[in-house]
């Protein structure tokens, strides 16, 4: 069977039913590590045998204990068979079918009532193509099958006790070394002969704990309890008041142990092997007898041991106990070995048919997880982007609010400073003129000169001009364009010669120039000057005139330019129309151009 | 045996899984995802927003949202500023209550001549007692009523002007007073919906007088009260603030050495309510 198709719980129980006692191992294997999580004893009297009506009792106590999980049984060894076929040359495709009729001839049954199975062996002895084969009858597998079938779990393999016995001690003992492996149980003994690490032989004979007890009980003439206290409780072998009649019946299962595997050595002497060649292992229940492996080794050839520990666990007292349900764990992992599996044909094809569901089903919540995971991200990112569109938007709208909010003020502040530039526009000239004026009045000059004439320079070049005298050039009107703007003119008579005359313009000039007021003063070329003053006030020969250009009056100029202001307005009023009735207060009142 | 009903219990909890999943797609992923196709469209149109006001706004183009918070700032000072500027203005310029009062009911030609009789008197009389001298053409200048005016009221501002002006030539200690003229009204109309239009009142007014007498003058005609009271100039009832808009001061004559002759253009303003009905006025300053 595939290990992969066992199912996903992890946990299964391991269960070895004998004659006097259930154990049972609680097990899991992670990632390839087997781990005991729980161990139970449950002991077994005539009335809570498998079958009897005692024995859903017993299940009951066995699953309140370590709980509902698959199972793994053992099969008394008796029910089964296991040997060493060996197909030399055999073809790797017929192997099974060559199996299968040796199966059936050795069985002498037909195969539709046969369960076995088969493993590849390591080369050994004789043997160059050697198989394990084990098959048991179907009916007596499916009797122990059906004995769990109130547990309603599913059973995931079913062994042989001597097979159980081989796994368990091949996982104690990786190294490849030779082994008789014995399970003394209440009603008989199970032999496996482990030769260079594999397991090559099984058998059991009929002599057990229930024999020792009543020979205790024939002896002492008392009643079976009592004798079975005796035996549990009392060195009757190597103790102060030894027993000889039971002595004599451990010898005699010691003798047929002997036999048993001097006859396997017998048939293969090509393994040049001796009994003393044999670690001797021994377990189950009646294992524990006291005083039976002290008299064992003080009187055998084999070098009898106790099944000291499962191996990598916890220990478990006494380990022996439970090295068959150990080996049932190990089975059911097929944690190397041979196969020898009697689980069902049709619980084979459930298993495996349960194995490709279950395999189904995890890729099945696989896509569902991988698709709820990408959902959630999906989810995640949308929320992400949509609160980041949502807070950009908040931020790009409280922008274009501003931005509409400053056009607004714009356009206000644009309105109501027009209400008010003709008036400030008019301030500004009167501060320029009343400034020049207190500057020329104030401007200190000789005593022979005085100022004739000061007039704004658009006074200046409207104003009538006198008739020029006699023989003197008519003044003629200028060219718009020779006229001076933004400016003042004033017109100065001296009776200073020439020179002196200019240093006074100059200095006069020079001084005013220090004011930030004028942008330029200079005098006034002949050409640009007008005839405004009668001679009469002059002196000949000593008329001069001063412009003063005054700096640009920023008052005659709009706050906005006139197509900025159309845009702001046409745009303004195109979004208030449309898109931002929740704007707040209408567009601001458009100045007249 | 267990399995059947584990089976079961698998597959359905599968098959419950699937539809809790289809169910979170149709109600949960589903509208986010429509949900996050409605965001582009109001993201896309505000960028185009934005990027049209910056477009048609070179003061925001490219600029931050804290410097166009700055921008935004500075416009409300700019605004505060302004409309100091403009309550400054209207206390300046502001006509005698009298004044105020006809200017805003409808003309009553007779109460304007009889108060336009009644100044001219004043002035004669005041030009007697000063013993300035007031050409006959001075007194003929004052604002008269025609036909033609589509604004008659303005005659209200206009006649308060000529007076306060005039009187405070008188009050200057001028030497006389040989013209007057009131060229017509200019419309300063702010904007196309404002309630209000400013109308500028030109004056143009000739005198001849001693620099002394001329400084004076324009001292009290072009000086706030404060300003006036500063340079101890005398007090002219009902003068309103005036600007200068042009100026000729000529040497009169040799005979006289400290005659000046004042060709001098003052400019009142009047704001006033417009009336709904009033064409925008399209001159310019």
């Amino acid at each position: 069977m595939n290990r992969f198709s066992l199912p996903p719980t992890r946990r299964f129980l391991a269960v070895d039913v004998g004659s006097r006692c259930l154990k049972a191992l609680l097990v899991s294997n992670l990632f390839g590590k087997l781990r005991i999580h729980g161990h139970r004893v449950i002991g077994l009297d005539e009335s809570s045998q498998p079958g009897s009506a005692g024995w859903p009792r017993v299940l009951k106590e066995l699953q309140e204990e370590l709980g509902s999980h698959p199972l793994a049984i053992s099969v008394p060894q008796q029910a089964t068979d296991s040997q060493v076929l060996d197909l030399p040359g055999a073809d790797a495709r017929t192997i099974r079918e060559q199996i299968q009729s040796d199966v059936v001839k050795l069985s002498g049954l037909t195969e539709s009532t046969i369960i076995y199975d088969y493993g590849q062996l390591e080369p050994f002895g004789q043997y160059t193509n050697p198989y394990w084969v084990t098959h048991a009858r179907e009916s007596e597998v499916l009797a122990g099958v059906q004995h769990f079938q109130s547990l309603a779990e599913d059973i995931l393999e079913v062994s042989s006790t001597a097979n159980a016995l081989v796994a368990a001690y091949r996982e104690a003992q990786p190294n490849p070394t030779n082994a008789l492996l014995i399970d003394l149980g209440s009603s008989g003994t199970e032999v496996a002969v482990v030769c260079q690490g594999q397991g090559v032989f099984v058998t059991s004979f009929a002599v057990g704990g229930r024999l020792f007890s009543e020979q205790i009980r024939a002896e002492r003439c008392g009643p079976v309890m009592e004798a079975e206290f005796a035996k549990n409780t009392e060195n009757l072998l190597t103790g102060e008041v030894p027993m000889p009649a039971l002595r004599q019946l451990v010898d005699r299962w010691h003798g047929e142990l002997v036999r048993i595997l001097e006859d396997w050595l017998s048939e293969h002497p090509v393994l040049n092997l001796s009994a003393s060649h044999f670690e001797v292992i021994l377990c189950g229940g009646e294992s524990e007898m006291p005083g039976l492996i002290e008299y064992l080794r003080a009187n055998s050839v084999l070098a009898f041991h106790r099944w000291a520990e499962l191996p990598g666990f916890p220990p478990i007292q006494p380990a022996g106990q439970f090295a068959v349900a150990f080996g049932l764990a190990c089975e059911l992992f097929r944690r190397g070995g041979p196969s020898a599996s009697l689980v069902p044909e049709e619980l084979r094809i459930a298993r495996k048919e349960h194995g490709t569901v279950q395999l189904l089903q995890a890729g099945t919540w696989l896509v569902l997880a991988i698709t709820a995971l990408v959902l959630a991200f999906g989810t995640w990112q949308k929320y992400y982007f949509i609160r980041e569109a949502e807070t950009q938007i908040g931020q790009a709208q409280a922008v274009l609010q501003l931005a509409r909010q400053t056009d607004r003020l714009k356009l206000q502040l644009a309105a109501d400073y027009e209400a008010i530039r003709p008036v400030l526009a008019r301030q500004a000239q009167t501060i320029a003129a009343i400034e020049t004026l207190g500057m020329l009045v104030n401007h200190p000059l000789p005593t022979n000169s005085w100022f004739v004439l000061f007039a704004d320079a658009d006074s200046y070049y409207t104003e009538r001009v006198l008739p020029p005298p006699t023989n003197a050039p008519a003044f003629t009107n200028l060219a718009a364009a020779a006229r001076l703007t933004n400016a003042f003119v004033a017109e100065f008579s001296t009776a200073l010669d020439a020179a002196n005359a200019r240093m006074v313009l100059s200095g006069m000039i020079d001084r005013f120039k220090t004011n930030a007021l004028f942008r330029k003063v200079d005098i006034l070329s002949t050409d640009q000057r007008r005839r405004l003053v009668k001679d009469a006030v002059l002196v000949p020969e000593g008329h001069y005139a001063l412009s003063f250009t005054l700096n640009e009056n920023n008052f005659l100029k709009p706050f906005l330019p006139v197509e900025e202001f159309r845009q702001l307005t046409a745009q303004l009023e195109r979004e208030r129309t449309n898109t931002s009735r929740d704007l707040g207060p209408a567009t601001p009142r458009a100045p007249n151009r | 045996m267990k399995t059947a009903s584990k089976q079961i219990t698998r597959r359905l909890s599968a098959t419950i899984a699937l539809v809790v999943i289809a169910l979170y797609y149709a109600a949960v992923f589903r509208p986010l995802t429509e949900k996050e196709q409605a965001q582009i469209k109001p993201f896309e149109l505000v960028q185009a927003q934005l990027r049209t006001a910056a477009t048609n706004n070179p003061a925001i183009a490219g600029l931050s949202l804290e410097a166009l918070e700055k921008v935004n700032a500075a416009l409300r000072v700019s605004l505060t500023n302004t409309a100091a500027a403009r309550d400054l203005i209207a206390s300046r310029f502001a006509p005698e209550p009298v004044i105020a009062t006809n200017l805003t009911r409808i003309f009553q030609l007779i109460d304007y001549q009889n108060e336009r009789l009644s100044r001219g008197d004043r002035l004669i009389n005041l030009a007697g007692e000063r013993k300035v001298k007031i050409t006959p053409a001075v007194t003929a200048g004052l604002p008269e009523f025609t036909i033609e005016n589509p604004m008659p009221e303005l005659l209200w501002g206009q006649l308060a002007l000529m007076d306060g002006v005039l009187r405070a030539a008188v009050l200057s200690g001028v030497q006389a007073i040989e013209g007057v003229r009131m060229p017509p009204p200019v419309n300063h109309t702010a904007s196309t919906n404002s309630p209000n239009r400013l109308m500028e009142l030109p004056l143009r007014v000739e005198v001849v007088g001693t620099a002394e007498a001329l400084s004076r003058w324009l001292g009290l005609v072009l000086l706030d009260p404060a300003g006036r009271e500063g340079f101890k100039l005398a007090k002219v009832e009902g003068l309103p603030g005036a600007c200068l808009r042009h100026i000729l001061a000529r040497k009169e004559s040799t005979e006289q050495p400290g005659l000046v002759r004042v060709t001098a253009e003052f400019s009142g303003f009047l704001n006033l309510r417009k009336p709904a009905s009033e064409p925008v006025d399209r001159s310019k300053n």
